[in-house]
């Protein structure tokens, strides 16, 4: 998953990526879509009075948390087949676990 | 608790509001082909509180139309006599039981689980080419005994939900335990008084004892059905349970699993909006 986010030039730092094109007020176009920022250009940007830019922000996969909702999952399904013990119930709840890895809820 | 004898279930269901003449019609019908689409169309356009509320639906972003259907006759001709009947049952069903006073019976989450079990049985029937319509409809009241008990029986069937939470048991259990009989017995009396078609009547009698019933029967689809909608959390609650499934009713359908997870992908894809077009 991938967001955009409009951040003050002084936020912004070397390594990150433009969402859009980047234009100055008569509209000539400075930077396209995708560019990745540098100190030279972030120097340069500042000369040229832009004072906002709209950046890619990468989620942070937080493997932790995934590890913690798949965990809550499997013990859901097992609570919710507590009382169907028989084989073709439980063949049902593998099914199921699986599905959850998934298509998580 | 004293026992309630049958006689006495059925004096209540005779009791409770007769259906609208096109939905008793609709019901009867679901499994015949030999239906005429426009004079159908027609009767449900009279019953003006009807049709509005079909036309909601089906104008709906579960049907994805292009342009909005004014009428039930274009909806007929646009979604196709079927559709049209299955949503007009909805319709009328869900909206035909909003009399329930018991104010600890959420009828929302009553309706979203029979929703879910309409869309399951709708995806079973598709797989092994039964009535996808039928299958749906059946669905949809296969719990409508339970209604029936909550509406008018209250006192006692909240007893039953008291013993359930106490034995963490199934309702079906609960309800023979306290009442001696079930909302199976109950749903198939109403079903007999309100005319279903015969197939919708033997899956509301028989989706806890699918054993029972031989070959291509709905009352198995919607067993299974049930089990799958319990079994994909649609309606959480804490003393949720899924009901054992049916090895016999299972192995018949002959789905593979990974096929059966396809179809839950489907399902869950669609219980949303579907709630969301019958606003529930």
């Amino acid at each position: 998953m991938i967001t955009i986010q409009a951040i003050a030039l002084e936020d912004a730092a070397p390594g990150m990526i433009l969402a859009d094109a980047l234009q100055d007020e008569t509209g000539q176009m400075l930077l396209p879509k995708g560019s990745e920022l540098t100190e030279s250009v972030l120097r340069s940007l500042g000369r040229r009075g832009i004072e906002t830019l709209s950046i890619l922000i990468p989620e942070a996969v937080d493997e932790s948390a995934l590890i913690a909702r798949r965990e809550a999952a499997r013990q859901r399904l097992q609570h919710l087949f507590r009382q169907a013990v028989d084989p073709t119930s439980q063949g049902l709840l593998r099914v199921m676990l699986e599905y959850r890895e998934e298509h998580p809820q | 608790m004293k026992p309630l004898q049958t006689a006495q279930v059925i004096a209540a269901v005779h009791h409770l509001p007769s259906l609208p003449a096109v939905v008793v019609e609709l019901l009867e019908s679901v499994d015949r082909e030999d239906v005429n689409a426009e004079a159908l169309a027609d009767k449900i356009a009279l019953d003006q509180a009807l049709a509005a509320r079909a036309l909601k639906v089906a104008n709906s972003p579960f049907y994805g139309l292009q342009s909005k259907v004014a009428t039930i006759q274009d909806a007929t001709v646009i979604l196709g006599l079927r559709q049209v009947r299955s949503l007009v049952t909805a319709a009328a069903v869900t909206g035909a039981f909003s009399f329930s006073s018991a104010s600890w019976f959420d009828p929302r989450r009553f309706w979203q689980h029979c929703v879910g079990v309409a869309l399951c049985a709708r995806a079973l029937a598709a797989e092994v080419g039964l009535s996808e319509d039928g299958a749906f409809t059946a669905g949809l009241l296969h719990d409508i005994g339970r209604l029936v008990l909550v509406t008018c029986f209250p006192e006692e069937y909240r007893q039953v939900a008291l013993y359930r939470k106490k034995h963490d048991c199934y309702p079906l259990t609960a309800e023979r335990d306290i009442l001696g009989l079930d909302h199976a017995t109950v749903g198939k009396a109403l079903a007999e008084r309100w005319r279903f078609a015969p197939a919708i009547q033997e899956a509301v009698a028989l989706h806890h004892a699918p054993d029972e019933v031989t070959g291509d029967s709905l009352a198995g689809i919607v067993h299974v059905a049930d089990v799958m909608a319990h079994a994909l959390d649609l309606c959480p609650r804490d003393d949720e349970l899924v009901p054992a499934l049916s090895s016999v009713a299972w192995n018949r359908l002959g789905i593979t699993w990974p096929r059966f997870k396809e179809l839950l992908v489907e399902v869950e894809d669609q219980f949303e909006d579907v709630c969301a077009a019958l606003n529930i």
